[in-house]
């Protein structure tokens, strides 16, 4: 057993946080209301040409064929740099329909290969907890949904509670674009049609909501180191009194605090993803756990960040707020945190 | 990364689990006297004729040597089967004796560590002083050289078990005109001298295992001395990491229990609303999901100070913040016992008994003080690990 990671692994993390800080695009400047983010396409393509979106995929359904635990070093890079556009939902649908053109749904392969070399572009749909805990082919009445980063997308993700369906993006009308909290996310209301059928389904027997929660808490962990590395490099520059002030024990602990949230969020989603991966009978609690106590960590981090920086972490200049912002609408996308801790009570405890 | 055990770790992890099986006392552990500590040390004597004593001493000095992974599974095993904890042979065997491994010259290491890992003998701690907590280093209880030995003067506090203990290991100030640290030694105690007293302490847990020691005069031979006289912050230091890291990976273990017992308390027991079980309360299931999240990540995070151990070989300042997530997440499961339970709470059920919620959670305020306060931990996590500025 070895929860560290290897010297390969090493290396897919400093490749992805070079990529990163390379290649993304500057914050958008202040406006009270700002326009909807447009879709960075050939971002999109240089990361599938790095292999991110079939990075967990066996090799024989095009993937790369690494674990679930390469795929949260990545996401785990791509929430400390709080990384734009439909990063999970490609991920995510990429398996959908790659698990589903194995198990036979015709044109479903064809489609994980167009996702995984970002030919087609997938976003993500936040049902409503009721509607999503519906079993697929269980639904009589059109549900308003909430999209996100649709924009030029061709397919819409949906995780349920059992399933997670992969839609095209037609199935879904009446959009109402809206001005999301976070700047750099496209958000919009719209409605899923009642006679809409999925191009690919995958059951929960294939762990996928587990996956899910886990690559979405890596990203939140990456938020959490963020915003405690931002809040340490600060307190140790910015001098009040004639002195650093991480000297006072006010801020120094709140660091401390921060410092011990990212690691113990961390070991957990590199422990969860092992699960997971390993088939592990207590799966899906350990995922639920490893969201609960990531989400929890981003919020609080960017908090502390926020005040850690005084007036400069309120403006909108400081990178601060957006990882505040970031954090709420992952929360929202993975169903609410709240909902995240009533799967979690709802299971069986961990294996001991 | 991986979860794997090796074939070796599968094998072993079945040798301790047949062991602990046929050999775990079946009778609750007496929480007091003389009878507390006969307890303990038929406990440890068991252990030690099955092979299982000093499990983290190495095998030269009569202990199993293992390793930490081994180490971990033990402790795994050693929660799964109920056995008991370790008591007031703590500090012989997880303090006491590795420092003389340390530290100590062959006589010393010769004389006691068979008689520590035997459970012929109970070692107590003597660090704190009543002007000495966190600021350790600022310790007063006089040595003077007389002759071949050291005479003591002075009081310690927050000693656990000295009233049953054999052997004491001592911090005094020998020097009290070099700077503070340079000037402490680092002595073992004879707990029967002529000059000792112990008065015991009661706290709000209602036990009665700590105490202060006043010394007057007390008389130490010199070949007591474990390192260089005005050497022993050294002699200290070399096993406070010890403590903070793997040395209470066993109550980590116990944690985890702790929590799902209470999730299964909460399905039994009327909630609230007087109607329903407590599970279905939502803020009680949401409190217990978080707590169980909790403990699942202090779980991972072991597992990761575990790794890294056995990379580098020691547990560094990272064990700081396994302590203080381990202190503050044990006393919130015991806060919301006490919701869980609602008025049962009230009925004070003695530290460590069966159903002993409400002494469990009043010692639970310990936790953050005792091994070095979360203030301590944090200006450790802030200082060694983010560089802030002292």
């Amino acid at each position: 057993m070895d929860l560290m990671p290897s010297a390969e692994q090493d290396e897919i993390t400093a490749s992805v946080s070079a990529f990163l800080t390379k290649e993304l695009a500057p914050q958008p400047r202040f406006a009270e209301v700002l326009p909807p983010p447009a879709l960075d396409r050939p971002l999109l393509t240089r990361m599938a040409e790095l292999g991110w979106f079939g990075l967990g995929l066996p090799e024989q359904l095009g993937g790369v064929g690494y674990g679930l635990v390469e795929e949260v070093l990545v996401f785990r890079e791509l929430g400390r740099h709080s990384a734009p556009g439909p990063l999970l939902a490609m991920c995510l649908g990429a398996r959908v329909a790659a698990l589903a053109g194995a198990a036979g749904t015709a044109g479903a392969a064809d489609i994980a290969a167009r996702i995984m070399a970002a030919r087609a572009v997938v976003g993500w749909a936040r049902l409503p907890s009721e509607a999503a805990q519906r079993p697929t082919g269980d639904r009589s009445e059109p549900v308003e949904v909430m999209l996100f980063d649709t924009t030029g997308a061709d397919y819409v993700l949906v995780m349920g509670t059992h399933d997670a369906l992969l839609y095209d993006a037609t199935a879904f009308r009446d959009r109402h674009a809206a001005t999301c909290l976070d700047a750099t996310v496209a958000m919009s209301r719209a409605v899923l049609l009642t006679n809409a059928a999925p191009v690919a389904i995958v059951g929960g027997h294939e762990s996928i909501g587990a996956r899910s929660r886990v690559l979405a808490a890596a990203f939140a962990v990456g938020m959490a180191e963020a915003t405690r590395d931002l809040s340490a490099m600060y307190a140790t520059q910015r001098e009040q009194f004639g002195k650093p002030i991480g000297v006072h024990q006010g801020v120094k602990h709140r660091c401390a605090d921060m410092a011990v949230r990212a690691e113990a969020s961390f070991a957990l989603a590199c422990y969860a993803a092992l699960v997971v991966d390993g088939l592990g009978a207590d799966a899906a609690m350990q995922a639920d756990a490893a969201l609960a106590v990531a989400l929890d960590a981003a919020q609080r981090n960017a908090a502390d960040t926020v005040q850690v920086h005084g007036g400069m972490g309120f403006t909108w200049e400081h990178a601060a707020h957006r990882f505040v912002e970031r954090t709420h609408v992952l929360d929202e996308m993975m169903g609410g945190s709240r909902r995240v801790l009533a799967d979690l009570i709802s299971r069986d405890g961990p294996n001991l | 990364m991986d979860l794997q055990f090796t074939r070796e770790e599968h094998e072993f992890r079945d040798e301790v689990r047949t062991w602990l099986r046929a050999h775990v006392p079946r009778e609750e552990r007496p929480r007091d006297g003389q009878v507390m500590r006969d307890f303990d040390l038929a406990w440890q004597r068991t252990q030690h004729d099955g092979g299982w004593a000093g499990i983290s001493w190495p095998s030269e000095y009569g202990g199993r040597g293992l390793s930490t992974m081994q180490q971990l599974i033990w402790f795994e095993e050693y929660a799964l089967a109920g056995a008991p904890w370790i008591g007031s042979c703590f500090v012989g065997i997880n303090h006491g004796g590795p420092t003389l491994i340390a530290r100590g010259n062959e006589e010393q290491k010769a004389y006691h560590l068979p008689r520590i890992l035997r459970g012929e003998v109970v070692w107590c701690q003597g660090f704190s002083e009543p002007q000495a907590g966190s600021d350790l280093a600022g310790l007063q209880a006089r040595a003077v050289i007389d002759g071949d030995e050291l005479v003591v003067t002075g009081t310690k506090i927050w000693t656990s078990f000295a009233n049953v203990s054999d052997w004491q290991e001592l911090l005094v100030r020998t020097d009290p005109d070099a700077p503070k640290h340079k000037g402490i030694t680092w002595v073992i105690c004879d707990m029967r001298s002529p000059g000792i007293e112990t008065r015991p302490i009661p706290t709000m847990a209602r036990v009665s295992e700590f105490c202060e020691v006043f010394y007057d005069e007390v008389r130490i031979p010199l070949s007591n001395v474990v390192g260089d006289i005005n050497d022993g912050w050294s002699v200290a230091m070399s096993t406070l990491s010890f403590e903070r890291g793997t040395g209470f990976m066993a109550e980590i273990i116990e944690l985890s229990r702790f929590v799902e017992d209470l999730i299964a308390e909460a399905k039994t027991r009327t909630g609230p609303d007087g109607r329903r079980p407590a599970i279905n309360d939502d803020e009680l299931a949401r409190r217990l999901a978080m707590v169980r999240a909790e403990a699942a990540s202090l779980r991972a995070m072991t597992y990761r100070a575990i790794s890294r151990n056995e990379r580098k070989g020691t547990p560094g300042p990272e064990a700081s913040m396994l302590r203080l997530l381990f202190s503050t997440t044990l006393q919130r499961i015991f806060r919301l016992a006490m919701d869980v339970l609602g008025v049962d709470a009230l009925e004070f059920r003695p530290v460590r008994s069966r159903g002993g919620w409400s002494g469990t959670y009043m010692r639970s305020y310990a936790s953050t003080i005792a091994g070095g306060t979360s203030e301590i931990q944090r200006n450790i996590i802030g200082e060694r690990l983010l560089g802030l500025p002292r």
